[in-house]
């Protein structure tokens, strides 16, 4: 084994220097705001706030459910008795003609001051439901534009990566096929003895080649930025239009419940009534009739009013499910675009050190260095070919 | 810094065998260039290292379903807290077993090659760009041969590279402190973020939280650990230079080796 000089570089020096730096940069900062974000107060955690808004709301309808069916069931018992104690009064009357219509009265009288009861209560719980629907809502529509934004700016940040990406590599590419003819044109300008006019004519040729090279790749540069424009006017149109029609959903789901709420709240009907067989035919008849009709508006109006009940808690449950799905599927996107620059990132610095050992080796070889290593963490008498090496790199910028 | 941490991170594996290595007796070096590396991804594809490795595994499945069960019937989180150093003590215990006679065995290996070559130190393949002897394909051929490798006879001269171990600088008072004042403020920060993001109405908004945000760690970096980087660079360069060594690298880029100067730089940096 023979005895050979030994250098030395610093390796994140160099990677620094390297013209697809600012790209590597620019990923590790997008990485950095993905992560912040992940921990932040945005898409990723509204989860778990919906979810204690939605047991909250549950909690809330259902108690007023309940309040409601028992309020029914009190009036309904209360009215049986009132409706047969005018029954019995107009019995002992002797089955005048006149008392029946007086117990049809004192029954109208007492079923209104019912359903004025229950609707009283009933517009209580509409009232808080629709200041709580109103606040949810909102909190709805935020996060739903939130997460179209985020998705389009990730959209959007891939493309610019992904074409700035494009425009590095043809920039090596250019510079790497005309690495020799500019090598071969700086080697004449160095020599003294070039008279002025080859010497113009040198650098006429070198900035030539230079100028081809840059015309190229801002060629390049201005498809590139068409093309994000055109994609990102085609985003926030879409994006409009999604957050529009998530938005219009949502408002149209609240305001139907919020309609079909109140409608359902307004009908309650007494219990049935003993109608005796021995009453005048006008009034048994009279008697039956309205025993008849609020039967069937108490069967009718008690059903709709806890089914309308049942049938918000539900529908409010699902619109939640839906927006919890939103949120999962922010946050999964989230991760997978964390891992898609990861990946970017990694395979872009593997190429950038690859660039820059290539790099390292022709420096090293100049200076009769045979082993170079690199993460050293102090010099001693190793050579370092670190400023060296910079330059060589950043004659890549030219 | 991000660079480091990615190329430490493609070579984890590596650097926890290398870590089982480093304890090897300091040897001598004839030719200042008779650097040797090894490439230790490639030793832990061996069938032994990959055998040893699905053991762990299935080891550690077992006793983290344990853990899980034993954890639920804990009743404070004192528990909890012995409880998992139990466990964790139980893993270290078994990968002591299960991969202790593999890094003896592979440290055998490298040094009886080095001694063969006459290398002075032998390093981490990733460290090096150019030159050096890949003593790779040597060391898995004495690995995979019938019985054990047998330990070298002589021990070459004393080696012109230098290596330190970090973690003992980690631990001097003033790094330690740095250290934690660094995490402290990085703590403060995402917390403070937290905040400001609930108060962002704009994506313009966020990213300009998020801009501050990075700046100020930055800058809280270059006040607090770059000075102490440049204060370390210092004493090794002036260590090196008094002990007449090319250069100096970290423990964990080191297989086999060199020459130990972490004590000496620890002296310097105590002075200062």
């Amino acid at each position: 084994m023979g005895a050979g000089k030994v250098g030395f570089v610093d390796l994140d020096a160099l990677v620094r220097v390297h013209p697809l730096y600012p790209q590597l940069a620019q990923i590790e900062r997008s990485i950095d705001a993905l992560n912040l974000r992940s921990l932040g107060p945005g898409v990723g955690s509204t989860g778990s706030s919906l979810a204690s808004q939605d047991a909250e709301l549950q909690k809330e309808l259902t108690d007023a459910s309940n309040r409601t069916r028992q309020i029914l069931n009190q009036k309904q018992a209360e009215y049986q008795r009132e409706e047969n104690a005018a029954i019995n009064a107009a019995l002992a009357a002797g089955g005048h003609a006149a008392a029946s219509g007086s117990v049809g009265s004192n029954v109208g009288a007492t079923t209104g001051k019912q359903v004025g009861s229950v609707n009283a209560e009933m517009n209580r719980d509409v009232a808080a439901y629709r200041r709580t629907l109103s606040s949810q809502e909102q909190q709805q529509e935020k996060s739903y534009e939130r997460a179209v934004s985020d998705r389009v700016n990730r959209q959007l940040q891939a493309k610019a990566n992904q074409l700035q990406n494009q425009e590095s590599n043809l920039e090596l590419s250019l510079q790497t096929k005309d690495a020799a003819q500019r090598l071969e044109l700086r080697t004449r300008l160095a020599n003294l003895a070039l008279d002025q006019a080859s010497r113009d004519q040198v650098k006429a040729q070198l900035d030539a080649l230079d100028k081809s090279e840059s015309d190229q790749v801002a060629a390049m540069r201005n498809r590139d930025q068409q093309t994000l424009a055109q994609l990102r006017s085609q985003l926030r149109s879409q994006a409009q239009s999604d957050v529009n029609s998530g938005v219009a959903k949502i408002r149209a789901e609240n305001g139907a419940k919020l309609g079909s709420q109140a409608g359902g709240s307004t009908g309650t009907v007494p219990g049935g009534v003993v109608a005796s067989t021995n009453l005048p035919p006008d009034l048994k008849a009279k008697i039956d009739a309205l025993h008849k009709e609020y039967q069937a508006r108490y069967a009718r109006d008690a059903n709709a009013t806890i089914a309308q009940f049942t049938k918000t808690r539900d529908d409010l449950q699902k619109r939640y499910n839906e927006l919890h799905a939103v949120d999962s599927g922010a946050s999964s996107s989230l991760s997978k675009e964390l891992a898609a620059l990861q990946a970017q990132h990694d395979q872009l610095y593997s190429e950038i050190v690859d660039q820059v050992e290539r790099e390292v080796r022709i420096v090293a070889q100049t200076d009769g260095v045979t082993t170079v290593v690199s993460d050293v963490l102090g010099n001693g008498s190793g050579v370092d070919l670190t400023q060296a090496a910079k330059k060589e790199i950043e004659s890549l910028h030219e | 810094m991000r660079l480091r941490t990615f190329r430490a991170y493609k070579l984890a594996l590596a650097v926890l065998i290398a870590a089982a290595m480093i304890g090897a007796p300091h040897v001598l070096a004839a030719d200042l260039t008779d650097i040797g590396y090894l490439d230790q991804s490639a030793l832990a594809n061996l069938p032994s290292f990959e055998n040893a490795n699905k053991q762990m595994a299935s080891f550690r499945a077992h006793l983290q379903k344990e853990f899980i069960s034993r954890a639920r019937k804990a009743r404070s989180q004192q528990d909890q807290a012995k409880l998992a150093d139990e466990f964790q003590g139980r893993l270290a215990d078994e990968q002591r077993r299960v991969f202790g006679p593999l890094f003896a065995a592979a440290q055998t290996a490298v040094a009886s090659v080095a001694s063969s070559k006459g290398l002075s130190v032998v390093v981490d393949k990733r460290i090096i760009i150019i030159g050096g002897q890949d003593i790779t394909k040597n060391v898995m051929d004495l690995l995979n041969s019938p019985g054990s490798p047998v330990p070298p006879v002589s021990t070459p001269p004393p080696s012109t590279v230098g290596w330190v171990d970090q973690t003992q600088i980690d631990q001097l008072d003033q790094f330690k402190n740095a250290q934690q004042q660094f995490l402290k403020f990085g703590q403060d920060e995402r917390a403070s973020v937290q905040d400001k993001l609930k108060g962002a109405k704009t994506d313009a908004d966020r990213n300009k939280i998020y801009a501050d945000y990075q700046k100020a760690i930055d800058d809280q970096r270059a006040k607090i650990v770059t000075p102490l980087v440049d204060q370390t660079r210092a004493a090794i360069a002036q260590v090196a230079k008094k002990k007449g060594l090319l250069l100096v690298i970290d423990r964990s880029n080191l297989i086999f080796g060199g020459t130990d100067v972490t004590a000496d730089v620890l002296a310097v940096l105590k002075k200062s």
